[in-house]
């Protein structure tokens, strides 16, 4: 029996032994421990050219304003106006209308209505129409020729011989005047005509009839390939224009100083007589929408002083030329400076020009039908200057409610890096307001922090010698996280640029410069 | 998640190994040559006066974790619920740990003293046997647990490395006496079941927080030979999915080796006996057919780049879910078939033992182990004492490369022909298995008449 309880003894400890040794390990269906995990990884990198930035300022306002990338990399902003264009054609269309012609007597002359102080000495016609009628108001037929001796085509003067049955009219044919050449000394077209009766009794005048002389026409619409003639001392409009300014037409506002402005007229003249200038008036545009006038030597209302534009000279044989002339208003003939350093949003100009300003009697110019005075403004900013709290809002619409539940997180904690070769440094709050406007939250706890510092500047030349490491930290709690998830719809941003040393000191922005801003993020996570 | 679950069965695997810790190489039973599973240490050996050995199933474990771990603190119990705690791991971690795990399951053996000169005698034996060495960073386990946040400015190393195998191993021994001596000698006939083997040549895994805007890099140069245990590596999708075979112990002739026992035992009088043997000679496995899963690859995430152009310009969509998906297979694991072949390490015993009386003996040993990651030494000294014709204790002292003291255990019950004992090279361990970070054990149950 002790033997066999023995036996049995050993058999169930082996047993017990190879049972636990093969009892399956439980791990598998174990579960992890609750405990919090943080990742640690990227969200986004970006680089934010000068560029890019404005080419985007330029793009959405005036089609045609460009930038000038300078050999230096500085960077010119420059506002053009449209090319306005002074057409001869349209200054000096004194015969593009209807006139009528009284011929009272058998010498008679036309004064023509000239622009003041113009005195016409040939004028190359290239259109218009004249027509002349002839009334036989004798009891006997009449012989008469009809002569308009400055009105010639190739040479030969312009002349018609009708003989005419006693009341009967007659009409010469209609001639187009395209072709013709008129001359005149004084402005004045003489008509005459040659009236014999049939006996060869000349008739030094022919009756009237009904109150209107025997001999009427009419010229209509006349128009010229070349005017020559003495050009008085006579002012006459040029050009009137708006430019925008859009670097100040935005939503921005703070304190901008701008180092250097500069408008740049060009006159591109090929009128054949001198001509002056004159600036009637140069007004900037507040954002206010105060005007305020251009002041410099060169604008004097009221008075002769102007630029003289360049012309082609007659004696010189210089017809069909173009004469260019360029001018303009900086710091050291305006107070340009001043000016825009109010950042104005607009610019408004006049100008006029002054014919024979010297009123040279002997002058002797001319015209084609294809003269004109094109002028073209341009304002250039060279970005260099100064910005203090130079600033925007924006107000942006926000819906969190497609986004991470935020129990997902305990906290997280965002890393802003801003890598800036710029010398303007922005400063940044975002407000996050409920559907009533009442402010929420705020990205940033207390004063809005500096996000993206401004490069180091040589404070002689402007320009940043390096860049400047910007690393903002962000915290954020899954509890505020899920107020602004559950009650924000308006971001509210408020951001202002500032230059190097606190705006103190005139920058460059150069084009090949930038900031670079990307962002990381620490996530704690519940986990198990 | 699937990243997670993944790197938690890694662990689990890994933790699982180390549960069953360490001590030395079976030196208990090295110094234990009345018992039948002497035998499998030494082919020489046969009991003495005993004609028919047969070997029931018995299971030896010799595992090890560097450092202080336990499964106690692993796994915790909470409201009833097993729930896997890293945090006191990771304490505990050493910057490289190794794991070291031995397993031996006997499932039976014959043996048969013939009759005539020299008392020659012959057993066949089946085993499966599994030998896995594995080392991992602590900073891996710290990446699992805690995430990447700890490590911004870091590159941290989180390739595993491990030499893993398993295989049936069927023995075929002859032993004869020449005299005073006894000499043995057993083929054996290896058939591989599974292994997972990192190839030495590429155990890149690294992974670089910056500390800029925590972009990261991910650097591989990993691969690893697999036999029946992963078929498919898929990190697609953002994951990270392993696929597994279905883990059996079926015996199949496609993985096949060879693997020779020698040994000797000299009775140099009736008190003292000294012995030694050379196990798993010339031993390796070729697997054929196998895969190798490659990762050789450089990933840079920097975030979602957004045009500067697009953002002053007020673009409407900002699309974040193409930059993403760049994310999408980034380990790029490839796969090929290859073959290979595992070295068995090679396993050395000496030893002595003197009967100071009939019932209390001395006895010691050395082992020395060479063939695989690194080879290992371990010397014990032992004591047994037979109160009874029943019952044989004995205990134990072992000093090793780890630990320089280590002590151990047996106890064996001889109850007619019913031979079974326990034995353990590290005491501590053998009671108290989930709280000790080496654990050794070694039963064994026969018949001899």
């Amino acid at each position: 029996m002790k033997k066999l309880l023995f036996y049995c003894t050993s058999l169930l400890f082996v047993a017990t032994f190879c049972w636990q040794g093969c009892k399956k390990s439980d791990l598998e269906n174990a579960i992890l421990t609750e405990h919090t995990a943080e990742y640690a990884f990227p969200l986004f990198n970006t680089e934010l050219k000068v560029s890019d930035l404005i080419g985007n300022i330029l793009e959405e306002n005036t089609v045609g304003d460009t930038i000038i990338i300078n050999p230096d990399n500085t960077v010119t902003l420059s506002y053009s106006g449209d090319i306005t264009e002074s057409k001869a054609v349209d200054i000096f269309n004194f015969l593009d209308t209807l006139i009528p012609i009284a011929v009272d007597s058998s010498f008679f002359t036309l004064p023509v209505k000239t622009p003041d102080g113009v005195q016409l000495s040939r004028v190359d016609l290239s259109g218009g129409t004249l027509t002349m009628a002839i009334k036989n108001t004798m009891t006997e037929k009449i012989n008469i020729t009809l002569t308009i001796p400055q009105l010639s085509l190739n040479g030969q003067a312009y002349s018609y011989t009708f003989t005419i049955q006693p009341g009967l009219s007659v009409f010469t044919p209609l001639i187009e005047l395209d072709g013709w050449k008129l001359n005149s000394s004084n402005n004045l077209i003489t008509f005459t005509y040659d009236a014999y009766l049939p006996d060869g009794t000349r008739i030094p005048k022919l009756p009237a009839s009904s109150g209107l002389p025997a001999v009427v026409g009419f010229m209509n619409k006349a128009t010229f390939y070349y005017l020559e003639g003495y050009w008085g001392k006579v002012t006459y409009g040029l050009s009137t224009d708006v430019i925008d300014i859009d670097i100040n037409n935005t939503n921005l506002d703070g304190n901008v100083k701008v180092k250097n402005p500069k408008i740049t007229i060009t006159v591109f003249n090929s009128f054949g007589f001198p001509t002056r200038g004159l600036i009637k008036y140069l007004k900037f545009v507040g954002k206010n929408g105060d005007l305020i006038e251009l002041q410099s030597p060169l604008i004097q209302q009221g008075s002769d002083v102007g630029i003289d534009f360049a012309y082609p000279s007659l004696a010189l044989n210089e017809v069909g030329q173009t004469k260019a002339t360029t001018f303009y208003f900086d710091d050291t003939n305006s107070n340009i400076e001043e000016l825009f350093n109010a950042q104005p949003v607009q610019m408004i100009y006049q100008v006029d020009g002054l014919a024979n300003a010297d009123n040279n009697t002997a002058l002797l110019g001319f015209v084609t039908d294809s003269s004109s005075v094109r002028m073209n403004v341009k304002v250039e900013l060279l970005l260099e200057g100064q910005l203090k709290d130079f600033g925007a809002d924006q107000t942006l619409n926000l819906d969190f409610g497609s986004f991470a539940d935020s129990t997902a997180f305990e906290d997280a904690e965002f890393k802003l890096v801003t890598e800036n070769t710029m010398a303007l440094s922005t400063n940044l709050q975002v407000y996050f307001k409920d559907v009533n406007g009442n402010i929420l939250d705020s990205l940033f706890v207390g004063a809005a922090p500096d996000i993206i510092k401004a490069g180091p500047v040589d404070p002689i030349t402007g320009f940043t010698t390096g860049s400047t490491r910007t690393e903002t930290f962000i915290p954020m709690s899954a509890v505020r996280f899920e107020n602004l998830r559950k009650n924000a719809k308006i971001a509210f941003l408020k951001t202002s640029f500032t230059s190097a040393e606190n705006g103190t000191i005139p920058i460059k922005i150069l084009a090949n410069q930038s900031a670079v801003v990307k962002m990381g993020v620490r996530v704690k996570k519940k986990i198990g | 998640m699937k990243l997670n679950i993944t790197f938690l069965y890694t662990c689990v695997l890994f933790i699982t190994a180390s549960n069953t810790s360490f001590a030395q190489q079976e030196s208990m039973l090295s110094q234990m040559n009345k018992s039948w599973q002497f035998n499998s240490i030494n082919p020489a050996f046969f009991p003495e006066e005993k004609r028919i050995a047969v070997g029931l199933p018995s299971f030896g474990v010799d595992a090890f974790h560097s450092g202080t771990l336990t499964y106690n603190d692993f796994i915790k119990n909470v409201n009833g619920k097993r729930q896997v705690d890293f945090e006191q791991i990771i304490s505990k971690l050493e910057p490289e740990n190794n794991i070291s795990y031995r397993q031996r399951f006997e499932t039976f053996s014959v043996g048969l003293r013939l009759p005539g000169i020299g008392k020659t005698a012959v057993s066949i034996s089946h085993a499966i046997r599994l030998n896995s060495n594995t080392s991992y960073t602590k900073e891996m386990v710290q990446l699992f647990w805690g995430g990447n946040a700890q490590f911004i400015g870091q590159t941290i190393q989180i390739a595993p490395v491990t030499r893993t195998f398993d295989w049936h191993e069927i023995g075929l021994n002859v032993s004869r006496s020449f005299g005073k001596f006894r000499v043995g000698g057993r083929i054996k006939y290896l058939a591989g079941i599974s292994s997972l083997i990192t190839d030495t040549g590429a155990q890149k895994l690294e992974v670089t927080t910056s500390n800029d805007i925590y972009q990261l890099n991910l650097n591989t140069d990993y691969g690893v030979f697999s036999s029946g245990i992963i078929s498919a590596i898929d990190t697609s999708g953002l994951g990270f999915n392993v696929t597994r075979n279905q883990l059996k112990n079926k015996f199949s002739g496609a993985n096949s080796g060879l693997a020779f026992d020698v040994g000797v035992v000299y009775n140099i009088n009736d008190k003292l006996t000294i012995h030694a043997s050379v196990l798993d000679l010339s031993g390796s496995i070729r697997w054929e057919a196998a895969n190798y899963f490659k990762s050789k690859a450089s990933y840079d995430f920097e975030g979602v780049t957004l045009p500067g152009a697009d953002i002053i310009n007020g673009a409407d969509d900002l699309d974040f879910s193409a930059k993403v998906d760049t994310l999408n297979d980034i380990f790029k694991f490839s796969k090929t078939t290859v073959d290979y072949t595992t070295a068995v390490p090679t396993r050395c015993y000496a030893g002595a033992r003197y009967e100071i009386t009939k019932r209390l003996a001395i006895a010691g040993s050395v082992f020395y182990e060479t063939g695989f990651l690194e080879d290992k030494l371990a010397f014990s000294f032992s004591a047994h004492f037979q109160p009874i014709k029943l019952l044989n204790v004995g205990i134990l002292y072992a000093a090793n490369k780890n630990k320089a003291a280590n002590i151990g255990a047996q106890i064996t019950l001889s109850p007619g022909p019913v031979q079974f004992f326990i034995a353990s090279d590290n005491l501590n361990g053998a009671l108290k298995p989930y709280g000790s970070s080496r654990v050794n054990f070694r039963t064994g149950l026969a018949f001899l008449m």
